[in-house]
Formats: structure tokens, C-alpha cells, sequence
């Protein structure tokens, strides 16, 4: 089987250059700086005893820095794959081959996410510490390896559709920072507004689906949904169970696997947004038709521009 | 082989393509002329299946590209009159690439590359990275990449563009070389002399639509009406002009120091009748030949006076 040739190219540039070498470095010195941050403080206090509560809280701290930094790196790294390819004048040459806009789309998508797969690979033996203290099995570190690359993908899928439509890079890396500022902290604020509404209006709490539905595309829900069902605190559970005291003792089943259905989500958003790109990039498909006009505007801009120079 | 039928592509209220039509046959090499924003980058996009048209149809071996883009894809290569290339790549790197994109077994890849690359005169260079190659060497690096997958046509959108002189006198032999390969090549230019030496036929594209279609002499036969032909002769200058304005078909004479040149209204087979007229007279001739005549003469007759 070969290899989407996008994904083989863009391997061999980005890991020929320093920067890749660098980012790589710097990020796994990050993680092992937490540990050892961490396990100073342990330390300093006194206690030679084992908390398996503090092994805990440092999983929680190193996943954590895993998703704010896939939030924050793969939007920059895919944000700029197809525009970038347009203003490098490479697109075209691209589009005329024997690939499909769907494989081209693909390979940037994969090319994004491998960066990311390294980089959580080349942590992973941070992770081995939590071994060593016995606090998580490896199936679980996995399971979180597994949220990581999904919530990695749907950062991927929604920057290349930008990418897709939009010619500025920065246009669409703003763009996705906006998307998940919205998704992480809007539909919490929504949450307490709904909440706020209900309780003026009907003197008690939402149900605890209107909650489940609002969260639902949340990436901080669904990554403390997951955590919790690891560490068996069931961080989620607690907050929709205490917090709008919807139920007492039996938990609605998408309550209790809300990080699974969180997935289901991001696996949808990522189809969506992946077909939206195809339909974007395809030079004989609707969405050229749209770009066609404007295309010719801004390069006539350009050479108004020049001329005037 | 590539026929065209009432081609239009409109950007709003812009016509850029008003109902194009030509044919180009198996073997051929067309040359597409036309002044800058006649047309001929939009045509050949649409030809190239990169862009959709308002109206009409583009077929390559009787299959519409809109249809069958894919298909037609794997007939065609195609080479856009700009184009990057990426950064830390090597030739051979950039090559695999786009074999790659035609999914060439990678067992394939390498004889494939080596020979590509021999016929673009890059075969040095094969370890080199691709942005820090010159212009011309880029070009023809791409047309190498236009052809990794052994296309019937290729589409040179102004292959020669920025070139210096000795860049352009390569590019022309690569292309006569591709020619003796039996490739049909369709090649824009908005120099008409550019592409007169090496083209069977020639299409002159201006404000969307064709003015022009034929050979060189065919379409210049059909604008200046009548033929110039040279002639030279050893001596007997004097008896020769004599001849020839005797001649029912030749109109006028101008008589040079060694040679002349006179305008002729006929068929081959008259003409050939001169020439052996001339020959039984006892003139001796050590020239005798059609004029190509001012090529860009005709290009602003045909274009309307567009500067070119």
C-alpha cells in the first residue's frame, strides 16, 4: 500500500529543517520540567510517603498541557496547508494530478496530526513515571492518547476547511481559536446563562440533558469526563449531578459515558468538516465557482499595486 | 485528439472566453497566441480540468472534461505559466512526489526520474534542492513533472515566460525533442515568432475568441492575400525579371542588388511552373523560396493592433 504522497512530502520538509527538531525538544523538556516541578514540591514538603492522589493530579497536569498545546499547535501547523499551497503557487500542480481533492485533503490532515503523534510519542516515557508509581494502567494512558489524536483531528479537519476557503493563513488560524474559545468557554457561559434563566423563570434547575446537550461539543468536558472516569472521581458526573441536582443515584447513560459521546461529536464535526473542504478545493466543484470572481479581483488588486509601485 | 466547441467562461459580467472553438490534432503542436489577457490562461485551465466553464465543452479523445476529470487527468500534463515549487525538497525528492501523486510503484520511480530528468537536461542536478534551481531550471524541472506519467497532450501555458535567451533556445529544443516523441502539445505564448518556427498550427486568441486558426503560411496566405517569394539567381538578373513579369500570377517585382521578391496570386503547382520556366530560360537559380514574412505584422493585423 503507498503512502498518501502529501503526507510522505510533507514529512521529508518538515523534518529536514531545525525548527521541527527544536519544537520537538522543547516541548518534551516542558513535560519532564512539570514532573520534575512537581516532584520537587513532593519532595520539599517533607513527605517520602506515596500519595497515589498526587500521581493523579500530575496525570491530570501532563494531559492537560497536551490538549492546550494541540489546540494551539495543530490550528497553526493546518490553518496554512491549502492557502499556503495556493500562495506558494503549488496548487494547481497539486489539483491536475491523479489525486483526489478527498486524498489531498486527507494527507493534509494526516500531515498535521503526525506532527502532534510525535511529539505525544516522544512524551510518553514522561508518562512512565506515572507507571513507576503504579498509579494508571497503560490502557488507560492509551485511551487518553486516543481523546488526544480525536480532539487533534477535529482541530485539523476545522483548520483546513479555513484553510480551504479563506487565502490568509492568519484569517483562519483566528478563526479556529475562535470556534474552540467557543466551544471550551462559550457553551460553559452558556451553560450558567441557561442555568440562570431556568431558575429565574421556573424556580429550579435545567434538565440535566439541556446541560448534557450544551457541553456536548465541549473538548474541557469531554477531556475531564474522560480523566475522571480514569481516576474514578467522575469529574463530570459530580458537576452535572451536584450542580443541577437533576438525578440522586442512578446516572443517565450519557452522563456517564459523556466523554464517548464528546467523540462521537468531534468524529462527526471531523466528517463534516473534512467533506466541506473536499467541496471547497475541488477546482471543478460549487465552491470554486464562488472563489473564481474574487480570485481575479485580488489579482488585479495586485497588479494595480505593482504597477502603482 | 483536444477539441473545443463554443468555450465560454464568464467572471460576472466579464467575459473572459466568448465561444472558443478548435480542434487539435493527434501529434500536433498548437501554438495558443494572443495578447496578454486574450484569453489563453483561462482556456487552457478549463482545458486542464482546474477550472469549470460557463458554457461549452472541452473534449480530449472524445470524453468532456467536466465529466471524466480524472480519466482525462491521467491523459494530460500540465504546466501553468506560474508555479512554485517547495522548500526543502531535492529534485529528485520533488519528482518521486508527483510520481507519487500518479500512484507510479516506488520500485518505478527511480529509472523513471533518471530518464525525465535526462530529457530536461537536469540530470546533474538531481541531488540539488529545488527552490535554489534558476528559473529556466525550474521550468524545466516542471515540464519533467508535467510528464511523470506519460501523457498524450501536454499543456504548456507560456513555458518560455522569463527566460532569457539560451533558456529559451533550450526549452525549445526540450520541446522538439517531445515532439519526435509523438506528444501533442498545446503551448501559449503572446509571441507569435516565439512559436511560429515550432508550432503545425497556430490558433490567435484575442478578447476571448479565436481570430485565427491554421499553419503559419495558411493564415498569413489569408490575411496579406498573396504570397511573397524570394528568388536568386547566379546572373542573368535581367532576363529573370523579364520572366517573371511576364507572368500571369506574379503581381509585383522589387528588384534587389542579387535578389528579388515578388508578390504571387496562385496555387503550388503554378508556382513550381515559374521556377521551371525560369530554369528552361537558363537562369541560373541558387535561390528560390516562400517568404515567411513579418509575423508580428500579422499578430497586430489579427489582434486589432493590440501591443503585444
Amino acid at each position: 500500500m503507498m503512502m498518501n504522497p502529501v503526507l510522505r512530502r510533507e514529512a521529508i520538509t518538515t523534518l529536514r529543517t531545525k525548527r521541527a527538531y527544536a519544537t520537538l525538544t522543547l516541548y518534551v523538556a516542558a513535560n519532564m520540567g512539570v514532573v520534575a516541578l512537581y516532584l520537587f514540591a513532593m519532595l520539599s514538603r517533607g513527605s517520602y510517603s506515596f500519595d497515589p492522589q498526587n500521581m493523579n493530579f500530575l496525570y491530570l497536569a501532563l494531559a492537560a498541557m497536551q490538549l492546550a498545546f494541540i489546540f494551539f499547535s495543530v490550528p497553526a501547523l493546518s490553518a496554512g496547508s491549502i492557502s499556503g499551497e495556493r500562495e506558494r503557487q503549488t496548487l494547481d500542480l497539486l489539483l491536475v494530478t491523479d489525486m483526489t481533492p478527498f486524498s489531498i485533503v486527507l494527507g493534509k490532515l494526516m500531515a498535521s496530526i503526525a506532527m502532534v503523534l510525535l511529539m505525544t510519542v516522544a512524551t510518553l516515557p514522561v508518562y512512565g513515571l506515572l507507571f513507576y508509581f503504579g498509579s494508571l494502567a497503560i490502557g488507560q494512558i492509551l485511551g487518553m492518547v486516543a481523546f488526544l489524536l480525536i480532539s487533534a483531528c477535529m482541530a485539523g479537519a476545522i483548520s483546513i476547511f479555513f484553510s480551504c476557503v479563506f487565502r490568509r493563513t492568519v484569517i483562519s488560524i483566528m478563526l479556529v481559536y475562535i470556534i474552540f474559545g467557543f466551544l471550551c468557554f462559550g457553551t460553559l457561559i452558556a451553560v450558567f446563562m441557561t442555568e440562570a434563566v431556568y431558575q429565574s423563570t421556573y424556580q429550579q434547575s435545567m434538565p440535566v440533558f439541556t446541560g448534557f446537550l450544551i457541553l456536548l461539543g465541549n473538548p474541557l468536558a469531554g477531556f475531564f469526563s474522560l480523566a475522571g472516569e480514569q481516576l474514578g472521581t467522575n469529574l463530570i458526573s459530580n458537576m452535572f449531578g451536584f450542580y443541577w441536582g437533576g438525578y440522586s443515584d442512578a446516572m443517565p447513560w450519557y452522563v456517564e459515558y459523556f466523554y464517548l459521546l464528546h467523540l462521537l461529536f468531534d468524529a462527526v464535526v471531523i466528517l463534516l468538516f473534512l467533506l466541506f473542504a473536499v467541496w471547497a478545493v475541488n477546482p471543478l466543484g460549487a465552491g470554486a465557482k464562488h472563489r473564481a470572481p474574487k480570485e481575479r479581483k485580488e489579482k488585479k488588486q495586485k497588479k494595480q499595486k505593482n504597477s502603482a509601485a | 485528439m483536444l477539441e473545443i466547441k463554443g468555450l465560454v467562461k464568464r467572471y460576472g459580467r466579464f467575459t473572459a472566453v466568448d465561444g472558443l472553438d478548435l480542434s487539435v490534432a493527434d501529434g500536433s503542436i498548437y501554438g495558443f497566441v494572443g495578447p496578454n489577457g486574450a484569453g489563453k490562461t483561462t482556456t487552457m485551465k478549463i482545458m486542464a480540468g482546474l477550472m469549470s466553464a460557463t458554457a461549452g465543452s472541452v473534449q480530449i479523445d472524445g470524453v468532456d472534461v467536466t465529466d471524466s476529470p480524472r480519466i482525462l487527468r491521467r491523459k494530460m500534463g500540465y504546466m501553468p505559466d506560474f508555479f512554485g515549487v517547495y522548500d526543502n525538497l531535492k529534485v529528485k525528492e520533488y519528482m518521486d512526489f508527483y510520481a507519487g501523486t500518479y500512484h507510479i510503484p516506488y520500485d518505478k520511480r527511480p529509472a523513471l526520474i533518471d530518464s525525465l530528468l535526462d530529457i530536461v537536461d537536469l540530470s546533474d542536478k538531481r541531488e540539488a534542492y529545488v527552490d535554489s534551481l534558476s528559473r529556466g531550471m525550474k521550468q524545466r524541472l516542471c515540464l519533467a513533472r508535467s510528464m511523470v506519467h506519460d501523457p498524450e497532450l501536454l499543456i504548456l501555458d507560456e513555458p518560455a515566460s522569463g527566460l532569457d535567451p539560451r533558456a529559451r533556445v533550450e526549452m525549445k529544443e526540450v520541446l522538439k525533442q517531445l515532439q519526435t516523441m509523438g506528444k501533442t502539445i498545446v503551448i501559449s505564448s503572446h509571441i507569435l515568432p516565439e512559436l511560429a518556427e515550432m508550432c503545425t498550427e497556430i490558433g490567435i486568441i484575442d478578447k476571448g475568441r479565436l481570430a485565427a486558426q491554421g499553419s503559419v503560411q495558411e493564415i498569413m496566405r489569408k490575411l496579406t492575400h498573396k504570397r511573397v517569394i524570394y528568388v536568386r539567381p547566379a546572373e542573368q538578373m535581367e532576363t529573370m525579371l523579364r520572366l517573371l513579369k511576364e507572368q500571369p500570377c506574379v503581381g509585383h517585382v522589387t528588384e534587389n542588388t542579387l535578389d528579388a521578391e515578388f508578390t504571387f496570386d496562385g496555387d503550388d503547382r503554378a508556382l513550381s511552373d515559374i521556377l521551371k520556366k525560369l530554369v528552361m530560360a537558363d537562369v541560373p537559380i541558387l535561390a528560390f523560396k516562400e517568404k515567411e514574412g513579418n509575423l508580428e505584422e500579422i499578430f497586430m493585423q489579427v489582434t486589432g493592433g493590440n501591443a503585444v
